[in-house]
């Protein structure tokens, strides 16, 4: 035999590159070769869009396809470590694609910067293999699943909020339940917090997406351990994470189920009552004549000093308040006999008028309505746009979150 | 009657205001008792009762499912969570 031959499972290039995966038993070469031939969409570039993206792309995938139509903002660097201060403003999808190939250069990167509907969905998809949901929105949630089932894609889902994580591989294998065989209704929107309201911390999300990540190479190396069937929860407040064993696929799930009665994407902003973005919407339950903007608010303070009252939680409350606001929580108005709001508020008797504001003007509105009863003889109206609306018309040195 | 520990994550544990809670239930019980009895034990998770799971000892229960409850069975409360 010549000393010139041998016969390679993978390239001198590959074998160098990777060669700390390559060494992990049950991964190997077969792992990084099928790593390698997979193409995984991610849709969603954020908090669990960034470790998802930077950790395949390290590793090896051989496509990545990245679905989101936002920019980089400040507020999301915390959490959102794949974007450096420079990228704000820029699109999220190119910034992240930039990102992936200055890191490696030999995986190939495809940007769809598009709002991802029930329109398109499709034609994104089935370009893929494995995706991995890394949404922020009910809404995109069942669209994704249900287009994963449609076109027998697994689905790699993650999600996370203040402390809490959760994490589940959808549709992989014929028992395995898809994300409408456990959740076959859609939350109450009132129900659903987004991170712009409860807030997230990096950590979390970066934890639930490297899982993600390391999913998607089990997926890909055909390792049987993954957590197709199971919910692993992650409390990182206390620590500990539990891995729950779910149910079976539902024979009369309406997607995956045996006679399925849908056979391709719905109205998903419709079916959830909620629009396809984590953005909070503007309510208007008052009327008009029990509202106050900015502006006139500026003008009453600037008169007279007001009674006002601050509904948002307190660690909002801390970040920044107008100094004539005493904090009482929604849920305080809710909850607070009559007397103790007054003696809080600091009103007697011969108080007319009370102002009530909040972050963003809906929680006010909530409370105006509340305090009515409680208080009817104080006409309450609440400040239209709350401190965000401060912030930009009044006065633009006012912390913003 | 047993005591048993009711595990509350995400926007139960937002609504109820603890991570975790001993409730009594019967020892032989099933699904619709214990969803019934955290209900009316804790009433503000009827906003969520139609996406809530339970799960038994780490597994999922079914409408229909029996359960037998011992000293450290383990009751958890699940929405979903959305975030991202």
């Amino acid at each position: 035999m010549g000393d010139i031959g041998w016969v390679a499972g993978i390239s001198k290039k590959d074998a160098g590159r990777y060669s700390r995966q390559l060494l992990v038993n049950d991964f190997g070469v077969t792992g990084q070769k099928n790593l390698k031939s997979s193409r995984v969409l991610i849709v969603g570039a954020g908090g669990l869009g960034c470790p998802v993206a930077i950790y395949l792309g390290a590793a090896g995938v051989g496509c990545l396809g990245i679905v989101d139509y936002d920019y980089v903002s400040l507020d999301n660097l915390h959490r959102q470590v794949a974007y450096k201060e420079t990228q704000v403003g820029q699109s999220k999808a190119e910034s992240l694609a930039e990102n992936i190939k200055s890191q490696n250069n030999d995986v190939d990167v495809t940007v769809h910067t598009v709002s991802l509907d029930s329109s398109n969905a499709v034609e994104i998809f089935k370009n893929y293999n494995i995706v991995c949901d890394c949404t922020d929105n009910v809404a995109t949630r069942y669209l994704i699943n249900d287009v994963c089932v449609l076109l027998n894609i697994p689905l790699v889902s993650g999600s996370a909020l203040r402390w809490d994580g959760q994490l589940s591989v959808y549709h992989y294998g014929p028992d395995c339940p898809c994300y409408r065989c456990l959740f076959p209704k859609p939350p109450d929107p009132s129900t659903v917090t987004n991170c712009n309201e409860g807030g997230v911390l990096g950590p979390i999300v970066g934890t639930i997406g490297s899982m993600q990540a390391l999913e998607v190479m089990k997926i890909a190396a055909n390792v049987t351990s993954t957590l197709a069937g199971k919910l692993l929860l992650f409390d990182g407040r206390e620590g500990k994470s539990r891995t729950i064993k779910l149910r079976k696929r539902d024979p009369n799930c309406a997607v995956c189920g045996d006679n399925p009665t849908i056979t391709a994407p719905i109205d998903y902003v419709l079916f959830c009552g909620a629009g396809a973005h984590d953005k909070t919407e503007n309510l208007k339950l008052l009327d008009p004549c029990d509202r106050v903007n900015v502006e006139e608010y500026r003008d009453i303070r600037g008169n007279q000093k007001q009674f006002l009252l601050d509904t948002r939680p307190p660690v909002e409350f801390e970040i920044a308040h107008l100094p004539e606001a005493i904090n009482i929580t929604l849920d305080e108005c809710r909850s607070l006999p009559s007397d103790q709001i007054s003696s809080r508020l600091g009103i007697n008797s011969s108080v007319n008028d009370a102002y009530v504001i909040c972050h963003r003007g809906n929680d006010s509105q909530r409370a105006v309505l509340l305090l009515r009863e409680k208080l009817n003889s104080i006409r309450f109206r609440d400040i239209i746009g709350g401190y965000e609306e401060w912030a930009q018309k009044i006065n633009d040195q006012f912390p913003l979150y | 009657m047993i005591s048993i520990k009711v595990l509350f994550f995400g926007e139960a544990f937002q609504l109820v205001g603890k991570r975790e809670e001993s409730v009594e239930f019967p020892v032989e019980t099933d699904y619709d008792e214990i969803k019934k009895t955290v209900l009316e034990k804790y009433p503000s998770l009827s906003k969520i009762e139609s996406v809530m799971m339970l799960a038994v000892d780490q597994e999922y229960a079914n409408p229909g499912d029996r359960f037998e409850l011992e000293r450290f069975t383990e009751i958890a409360v699940i929405p979903p969570l959305s975030g991202g």
